[in-house]
Order: C-alpha cells, then structure tokens, then sequence
C-alpha cells in the first residue's frame, strides 16, 4: 500500500510545522471528521429512558409528599395560630383592663400634684410594654422569626436552582 | 426503536421534539437520545476516560435534561444545552472525586482500550495506517488536558461554534480558542514525537520503511 502524502493528518502536521493556522485548523478538523464515532447500544438507550421514567415517578412522589407536607404545615400553623392568637388576645384584654383601671386611679391621683408629661408617657410605655411581654407572646414571636428564616432558606434555594436552570437555557 | 415512534417524530427538529417531549411524549424524547447518546458518551469518555463511567454519567444528563426541559429555551440549540448539562455533571464528578491526571502508562496496565502511551504512539505504516491513526489521535487526545480535550471534542467531532462551546464550559471564547489552539499543538508535537510528522521515504516496492 503506498501512502497518499496528501492525507489530512499530513497535511495538518506540516501546516503545523509552517504555522499555517488556517490550513492547520481544517486539515485537524478533516482529520477529526474521519476518526471513527462512539458507537451507544440499543440497550444503552433503554437504560437512559427507564432511568427518565423512573426519575419522573421519583419526582412526582417528591411533589406529592411535599404539597401533603406543606398542608399539613399550613393546618398545624393555623390551628396553632387560632389557638396563640386566642390566648394571646385574652391575656392582652385582661392586661388592657388592668393597665386602663390603674392608669385612671394614677391619673386621678396625679391630678392633685399637678401633671407632668413626660411622667405620663413613661407610665404609658411601661404599661404597653407589661401588656405585650408575656412568655406566650415571645415564644410566638420567636416561633415567628423561625418560621421566617427557614422560609427564607427555602426561597433561596428555591431561587438558586432556578437561576442554574436559567443559566441553562441562555445557552 | 421502540413500536409507535411516528415517522414524523424521527424527521422531527431537536426543538420540536424537545417540546412534544415537555408535552409528556415519551417517544420524542427517545428520539433525542437516540441523537445525542454517541456525542454524549463520546465526550464523557474523552473527559473522564472511563466508558463505563462515561455512560453513567450521559445517562444522568439525559435525566436531568428531561427534568429541566421547561427551561430550554428552543430559539438555541438542543445540542449545546444538553452539553452544557453534561459538562456540569462530569465537572461535578471529577472536582467531587478528585480524579488525578491517570499517567497512560496506568491506562495502558489496566489495559483501557484506545489510551497507547503518547510517547509510544502507533508509528505511521503503511499497512494498517487508519486504523493507527485513530489510535495515535486517540492516544494524543488522551494525553491532553482535560479542558483541551472537551474542547477539541466539542468543535471537531459535535462541530459546536466558539461562542456555543464558551457557553457550554461557561468561558470566555477567546479562552475556548487559545485552548483550541494549545490543543491542536500538542497534539502536533505528540505525533511528531511518534514520528508522523517524518516525510514519506518510499522504498522500492512502495511501502514506507
């Protein structure tokens, strides 16, 4: 067999040699062309779709058991609401009552000594504040600030897979 | 091909099918797998060197890609999309198992198929030249980094432009093309070395020496 010395990977490595970048680039890309392909079994391809279906069925389980979590999230939390919520406005009308009652003596017996303003607002924050800082008012705050953070951390990953889906699709 | 693949599905653009697939048709997007299965493994191949890892880890872009169709965007390849995915799986697995540069010569022991020691690449003969060929290119490919090879991969053999591949691998394309550039050199210097770049000398009866 005699070789043909105008093969491409011929004429690639002496384009190489003489820096012809033009003619090296297609004589590389002729010779690329012809290298034999990856050959992917029939079996191959059925692998892939039964891994894509049972993947989807995996993914529909997930949404399901998620929007069931979520439901049964939201019904606790509302219950759970009903109930603070309940509490807390009992113990805040008492507290009102109470803060009201004593603040019209104070202030019938303030009126013979004369009033004094900023006495009065003193007395009316440290009444407000009485009135708001119960043990059951801060757990729901604090129950509040977690429910906030974790919504937060579920936003951000929420958003951060779809920002690499949209990085995806720009391309 | 499985029975009940329309006729019209196999005609069909990767951007139609990818559609009739988000719309729930299994069949189409067997039809894209069907495409792009060889480019896919061939590329995870040349990236990881392991074809059985390589089919691995297409299986999981095909599944990924499948999941996130309704974020492709049919105004763009299929092709580069799905690369793109691809290349983030094997990037993924090779930075998660800190997979080392396997010297050829481990290749070669462990009797990987198509991975020769570049310094011993198939001589040019005259007899069984092609199939030499391949093997010396594949051998070359091999040697080089793995950036070089996913890039002479992606414009040689799937034919991606230089803008297409910079989206793929999330670079700059004059990146993509100074690593062309590189790749194509040592590729050059490999073959020299093994003695492709030599003249032909005939001898009498017309074969080379």
């Amino acid at each position: 067999m005699q070789t043909n010395p105008n093969q491409p990977w011929r004429e690639w490595l002496e384009a190489e040699a003489q820096e012809r970048e033009d003619a090296a680039d297609a004589a590389f890309a002729s010779l690329m062309a012809e290298a034999p392909r990856v050959e992917v079994s029939a079996a191959f391809v059925e692998r892939t779709m039964s891994a894509v279906r049972s993947r989807r069925a995996r993914e529909r389980r997930l949404q399901w058991a998620a929007r069931t979590v979520a439901a049964v999230a939201v019904a606790v939390t509302a219950a759970a609401g009903v109930w603070a919520g309940g509490a807390l406005l009992a113990d805040a009308l008492a507290n009102v009552l109470l803060a009201a009652v004593r603040g019209l003596l104070w202030t019938t017996e303030a009126m013979g000594g004369g009033l004094r303003w900023w006495a009065v607002l003193a007395r009316f924050g440290s009444a407000i504040g009485t009135a708001a800082a119960t043990p059951l008012s801060m757990a729901v705050l604090v129950a509040l600030q977690v429910v906030g953070a974790l919504a937060m951390y579920g936003m951000k990953q929420l958003l951060g897979d779809e920002q690499a889906a949209q990085e995806e699709a720009r391309v | 091909m499985a029975p009940g693949v329309k006729f019209m599905t196999l005609l069909s653009s990767d951007a139609d099918l990818a559609k009739q697939a988000l719309a729930g048709s299994e069949d189409a997007y067997r039809v894209l797998v069907q495409r792009y299965a060889g480019p896919a493994v061939n590329l995870a191949t040349r990236m990881v060197r392991d074809r059985a890892l390589a089919e691995d880890l297409a299986q999981e872009a095909f599944a990924r890609a499948f999941d996130r169709l309704a974020s492709y965007n049919a105004d763009y390849k299929f092709s580069s999309w799905f690369f793109q995915i691809l290349h983030n799986i094997t990037v993924d697995h090779l930075r998660r198992k800190r997979v080392p540069s396997v010297s050829l010569d481990e290749l070669q022991e462990a009797g990987h198929p198509g991975f020769a020691d570049p310094v011993r690449l198939a001589a040019p003969d005259a007899a069984a030249e092609h199939g030499q060929l391949s093997a010396a290119l594949s051998a070359a490919l091999a040697h080089l980094r793995p950036e070089y090879r996913e890039v002479v991969v992606l414009r040689y053999r799937e034919e991606l432009s230089v803008e297409e591949i910079a989206g793929v691998m999330g670079i700059p394309a004059g990146t993509v093309k100074t690593y062309l550039f590189r790749a194509r050199k040592e590729m050059a210097d490999l073959m020299n070395t093994a003695g492709w770049g030599r003249p032909p000398v005939e001898t009498p009866s017309g074969n080379r020496p």
